[in-house]
């Protein structure tokens, strides 16, 4: 996936521990790791929506499109 | 209807194809043994008449529908399967996609092994006649014609079912 998730990224620059974010957003820690990890297909508008309010970012924080990624479309 | 109906009528459906796989051999030979004694409605709806079967002809009848018999035991057994992944809440996985395939190809195998048994059954009930009066019976009716629609119907549904173990893999990959 040329898709990067640089959701640890955020969660250290807001010394957040990831089992905190999946419950103030409302997803298990198995899922959070998933999405971390980027093993996700796809990601909820709700879920981008509740990150970016509880780690006070921006999408573009989280997501990052890297060209020389290999994509497996 | 909620997931906790789907497994209890699953458990109960798949008690019931259990149950008839393993009485089904049973009752058949059962039927055949006990021919003779059967009142006129129980016997099959052949173009000849069968009367008088020898113990040997039973059996060879009984061998003639395992064919038949092997193919529904065979469809009961998936069907059993099938309900218990239901049972476990698997609705759309790879192993109930194959097990629909299974089913279809198991309701097209009906179709020659219903040919064949009519074949056979027609030769072992009337190969104790006398010349000109033994029977070669080769039939395909309506009842073929259904299980070939069905097969196919049910090939067709393994087909979508796959579609839909598609969607809930792209769910289940939805964060």
């Amino acid at each position: 996936m040329a898709i990067i998730v640089n959701l640890d990224v955020m969660l250290a620059r807001r010394k957040m521990r990831s089992n905190e974010l999946a419950q103030l957003i409302g997803i298990t820690e198995q899922n959070l790791s998933v999405l971390k990890t980027g093993k996700a297909r796809a990601i909820r508008f709700a879920t981008l929506n509740a990150i970016c309010h509880h780690l006070s970012c921006e999408p573009g924080d989280i997501l990052e499109y890297r060209d020389d990624v290999s994509s497996d479309e | 209807m909620g997931s906790h109906n789907i497994q209890r009528v699953s458990r109960r459906f798949r008690y019931l194809f259990r149950g008839m796989a393993i009485t089904a051999p049973l009752l058949t030979l059962a039927y055949w043994l006990c021919f003779n004694q059967l009142p006129e409605g129980f016997r099959p709806l052949q173009p000849y008449e069968i009367t008088g079967l020898s113990w040997s002809s039973a059996m060879l009848a009984f061998l003639a529908s395992l064919l038949p018999l092997g193919v529904a035991i065979f469809a009961l057994l998936t069907l059993s399967r099938l309900f218990l992944l239901y049972e476990k809440g698997v609705y759309f996985s790879m192993k109930n996609v194959a097990l629909f395939k299974r089913l279809g190809v198991a309701l097209l195998l009906w179709v020659p092994a219903s040919f064949l048994y009519n074949s056979l059954l027609s030769i072992v009930v009337t190969i104790g006649n006398p010349p000109g009066e033994r029977l070669l019976v080769a039939a395909f009716g309506y009842g073929e014609f259904a299980m070939l629609l069905m097969g196919g119907i049910v090939i067709l549904i393994s087909w979508i079912m796959n579609e839909g173990r598609k969607l809930e893999d792209e769910q289940a990959h939805t964060i």
